[in-house]
């Protein structure tokens, strides 16, 4: 019952957290990526599976409303999960404010480049069309990105620092 | 653990590569609408709760300007600003459903929807609030007020429907420039667009109006794409191309008309 109870439980916060990035955050510009922030939480505090599982379901509703194929987010950000999982675990190892900050800052930039690499991958085998890195790099949102999901994932484990962090 | 995660993380990879390899398959199709339907009630909510945090943001902003104002006029009162914001609640919604009427003159089958939905950090593709059950269709394309272009459907499900706009790198438009009657292209590079395969022979002016040309049989004609900014011309290039300032504005529309352009 408590298992039931709980899958609804995430089933439905999985939901909100969609439609609130979808209609409600990517109409301004702010840059704040609710996934990438929760996947980045998941894998700092060692949900490596819970992160790798949220990756695939957060892409497919990020891949209702995307300009790519339906499935290619899905398939960036289980990437993304997997990269950062083998980031975190050979090169930073402890929870300080310092390494969370520096990985927002990797998950950021290597969502855009796997973004430009899968995108122009499948547009190799005629799956859409090429894309140029100056529309994944250089413009001010990919600053305001970077800048927004280190501040808050600094924020959030400041918040929770006396249960996550080591010396925070 | 390692290897466990390399487990997991291979099916969620195969699983990924298999939905985008299947795109058009009935399951993956399926999974998409079923995704789509779940998602939109709650993206018409949200949407609209947005449009009305905005609408009163930008009252109170308004408010502040009517204060200063009023304070130089030295006349008016509260209850007039009031009646003033009231009407100007009146005069917008007015608009909205003159410039629907006005579209329906000039186009059969003319269908209005809201959007609920954008992408991220992007204007290459939207979700509005009609789909099939609607009248939607695949390729119809999406207008917004005075005629601007600014894209077409590309998914269609039960009861909203994604737009590829414009600025996607895979759009391709027909057009003219409206003095010089200069044909070319309105080709899609993701933020922007760019007026190309401009003939030679030909000298479009700067500022001048870029209208759809109607040629490629997808696009109808007329609609109005933007005006030319900067003039791209060297001599190893076999035709000149353009820098385009676009009409539409994609961050600003919260509705948009849909042609059946079909019929």
């Amino acid at each position: 019952m408590k298992a039931v109870l709980l899958i609804l439980l995430t089933s439905l916060a999985v939901l909100f957290l969609a439609v609130f990035q979808i209609s409600f955050l990517n109409p301004s510009l702010w840059g704040l990526n609710l996934f990438l922030l929760l996947i980045l939480f998941l894998i700092l505090v060692k949900y490596d599976k819970s992160a790798l599982f949220f990756s695939f379901i957060f892409g497919l509703f990020i891949d209702t409303n995307h300009f790519s194929t339906f499935g290619v987010s899905s398939l960036i950000l289980v990437l993304l999960s997997f990269c950062l999982l083998i980031i975190y675990k050979t090169a930073f190892f402890t929870l300080k404010a310092e390494n969370v900050i520096f990985m927002s800052l990797i998950a950021v930039i290597l969502n855009r480049l796997l973004t430009l690499l899968t995108v122009n991958g499948l547009a190799l085998l005629n799956r859409g069309s090429f894309e140029n890195a100056g529309f994944y790099f250089l413009n001010f949102g990919f600053l305001s990105e970077l800048a927004i999901t280190a501040a808050a994932s600094f924020m959030i484990f400041k918040l929770l620092s006396k249960k996550f962090l080591i010396n925070g | 653990m390692i290897k466990n995660n390399f487990l997991t993380f291979f099916i969620l990879l195969l699983l990924g590569l298999a939905i985008i390899f299947l795109n058009q398959s009935q399951a993956v199709l399926f999974l998409k609408q079923k995704l789509s339907d779940i998602l939109m009630p709650f993206e018409i909510l949200l949407s609209k709760i947005r449009n009305i945090l905005i609408f009163w943001q930008s009252a109170i902003l308004n408010i502040k300007n009517l204060k200063e104002s009023n304070i130089a006029l030295r006349g008016e009162n509260l209850e007039l600003y009031a009646k003033l914001t009231k009407l100007r609640e009146l005069e917008e919604k007015n608009d909205l459903l003159k410039e629907q009427l006005r579209l329906s003159k000039d186009l059969t089958n003319i269908y209005s929807a809201d959007v609920i939905g954008r992408d991220f950090q992007n204007n290459r593709s939207f979700m509005i609030s009609k789909g099939a059950a609607e009248g939607i269709k695949n390729n119809m394309v999406v207008i917004g007020k005075g005629k601007t272009l600014i894209g077409k459907i590309i998914n269609a499900n039960y009861h909203s429907a994604e737009v590829r706009t414009i600025l996607d790198t895979q759009s391709r438009i027909s057009v003219i420039a409206l003095y010089s009657k200069t044909p070319g292209l309105i080709r899609g590079l993701g933020s922007s667009v760019s007026f190309d395969l401009i003939p030679k022979n030909k000298n479009p002016e700067i500022e001048e109006p870029i209208i759809s040309s109607g040629t490629d049989g997808i696009w109808p004609k007329g609609l109005i794409i933007g005006k030319i900014k900067k003039i791209k011309s060297a001599d190893q290039e076999v035709f000149n191309a353009a820098e385009v300032e676009i009409a539409a504005d994609f961050r600003e529309f919260t509705n948009v008309f849909i042609i059946n352009n079909a019929e």
